[in-house]
């Protein structure tokens, strides 16, 4: 059974001026998978970096292990691929076996076994540089499984892949999660990643700005949204005019589609409009926005 | 293997995969000696030796320099590349890491220097078993220092434009006042104040005397170790600590 619950209490990180982490607390059950969304600069990154060991905090405490006090083994997939292109497939292994000081049998062994799960069994004599984006990744993937984790870390792993090596990937991930029951914590910026974990947690200026399961999250938003795409001023004022609620997103402005509204009606009107199911970009830019309306 | 000995590999594999980089450390001081032999043929030379014979050592050095500065970039590759955090979030300890990364790179450059030493019969000079190994063990400790200097340099700095900044303003007045290419005894005070002050012109007189089989000083030796062990401690220092932080975590 995994027993590998992961907790950060009041956990502050700073670069000079800039606070990268406000004082972040979580507490992750074992064998859970978490989420981290939210935008460039919201700590995604800062946090990985403390729980995997790059980085130490500057205040608060980082607990990775049973309640009995033994430490959890972690694997990490990072943002940039972290494998030697010089080298053959087989050779990164055999070096992050050695590194997580795997004997010469057994790493030979999980060798062979994580590369036909990965798919790369007849990759193992190339070399990584010949590898394509979604294949290198799944080899990282293959890297940080090695040692059997109890923990594993990814971030934004399947940033700059094309469509179907991104679904590879992530098939990939949940079959891994599901046989061998790992925390996992991963940092996306892809609502339906995001949307398979247990947990989503959303990060906003160092500072967790939401916390919940992704329905939990989503259900506020209703079963379905009208989408205005283009510049978000110019998409706001269109759906405001058309007597919606708005809120401002990255491609544009999306609206609640509440009791009375005549969606029929709307998608005539001849604007580039659409209706589509709520993400949790969505649910995002809606909470965002419900707090700096706060704020100010 | 322990991560000490696979990080080893690494290096050394990656080393003899990437022929640039041997021609990188070795191509440029070898052919600077050549120059140098052949321009300053009939040069006078303290020990009587031909120039080239002379200048063997301190190019030997050069090719140690080049070892380090080469060794420091490749950490900057490797951080940029993404494999160093791969490393680092491993479970291997970082000393391990540390003393691999500059253990490879003083390895890499004493033995090609090594090369350079071992060449001295086709400027004309002799060598003995004896006088080789104790010019080797002189070189070892000058690339240790030099590549350790280097690889904690290069974990601090950012950019190898940096880097190589900083190195060429620290690194090369130090060989270039280490007696490498000229005899300091007559030099201005100033200099020689500087020299004396300097670990790389102990490793030269110590590797020199090896060769020479007459005695170098027992402070040569001990400035040169002393050296080797200041650049093996930065760089385990600058490596293998973890980004500054003030609370520590528990894992």
């Amino acid at each position: 059974m995994n027993e590998s619950p992961v907790r950060l209490i009041g956990v502050t990180r700073r670069f000079g001026d800039t606070v990268a982490l406000d004082c972040v607390s979580l507490d992750i059950r074992a064998g859970s998978s978490v989420a981290l969304v939210g935008p460039n600069g919201s700590g995604k990154s800062t946090l990985l970096g403390l729980l995997a060991g790059l980085a130490t905090p500057d205040g608060g405490a980082i607990e990775l292990g049973t309640a009995t006090g033994r430490a959890a083994r972690v694997g990490v997939v990072h943002q940039r691929s972290a494998l030697d292109p010089i080298l053959t497939v087989r050779e990164n292994l055999a070096l992050h076996a050695g590194l997580c000081g795997l004997k010469r049998s057994a790493s030979r062994e999980r060798i062979r076994t994580l590369a036909q799960r990965v798919g790369l069994t007849d990759r193992l004599h190339d070399r990584v540089s010949t590898l394509s984006g979604g294949l290198a990744r799944r080899c990282d993937l293959a890297r940080a499984l090695l040692h059997e984790p109890g923990v594993l870390l990814l971030d934004e792993p399947t940033a700059g892949l094309d469509a179907a090596s991104r679904r590879a990937f992530v098939e990939l991930l949940d079959a891994e999660r599901r046989e061998r029951s790992m925390t996992v914590i991963h940092a996306t910026h892809h609502a339906d990643e995001a949307e398979r974990a247990d947990r989503v947690v959303m990060l906003d200026r160092g500072r967790i700005s939401a916390d919940a399961p992704p329905a939990d999250l989503l259900a506020p938003l209703g079963e379905r949204v009208v989408e205005a795409p283009g510049e978000p001023g110019a998409s706001v004022g269109l759906l405001e005019r058309m007597g919606l609620e708005p809120f401002a997103t990255a491609h544009g402005a999306i609206a609640r589609v509440t009791p009375g509204v005549d969606l029929a009606a709307l998608l005539e009107s001849g604007h580039e409009i659409r209706v589509r199911r709520p993400t949790l970009d969505d649910a995002q830019a809606v909470r965002l926005a419900s707090d700096a309306e706060r704020v100010s | 293997m322990t991560a000490f000995a696979v990080l080893l590999w690494r290096e050394v594999l990656g080393f003899v995969r990437r022929p640039s980089r041997v021609v990188a450390t070795l191509g440029t001081p070898a052919l600077v000696w050549v120059f140098l032999a052949s321009g300053f043929a009939g040069a006078q030379t303290p020990g009587g030796e031909s120039f080239g014979v002379y200048a063997a050592p301190g190019v030997a050095l050069l090719v140690a320099v080049f070892g380090g500065l080469l060794a420091g970039m490749g950490l900057i590759q490797d951080r940029r590349d993404g494999f160093l955090a791969g490393v680092l979030a491993s479970p291997a300890p970082r000393w391990s890491i540390a003393g691999a990364k500059v253990a490879a790179a003083t390895l890499l450059a004493a033995a090609q220097g090594l090369l350079i030493l071992l060449a001295i019969p086709l400027a004309g000079g002799s060598l003995t078993v004896g006088g080789v190994a104790l010019a080797s063990g002189a070189l070892l400790f000058a690339s240790a220092g030099v590549c350790g200097l280097s690889l904690a340099a290069a974990s601090r700095i950012e950019s190898p434009q940096g880097f190589h900044g900083v190195m060429n303003l620290l690194i090369m007045p130090m060989w270039l006042l280490s007696g490498a290419l000229t005899p300091l005894d007559d030099a201005h005070p100033v200099f020689r104040a500087l020299a004396a002050a300097n670990p790389l012109r102990w490793g030269h007189e110590a590797m020199l005397g090896a060769l020479r089989i007459d005695n170098a000083g027992a402070l040569a030796w001990v400035v040169a170790a002393a050296f080797a062990g200041l650049g093996v401690g930065a760089a385990m220092l600058a490596i293998g600590r973890p980004a500054r932080g003030r609370a520590k975590a528990r894992r």
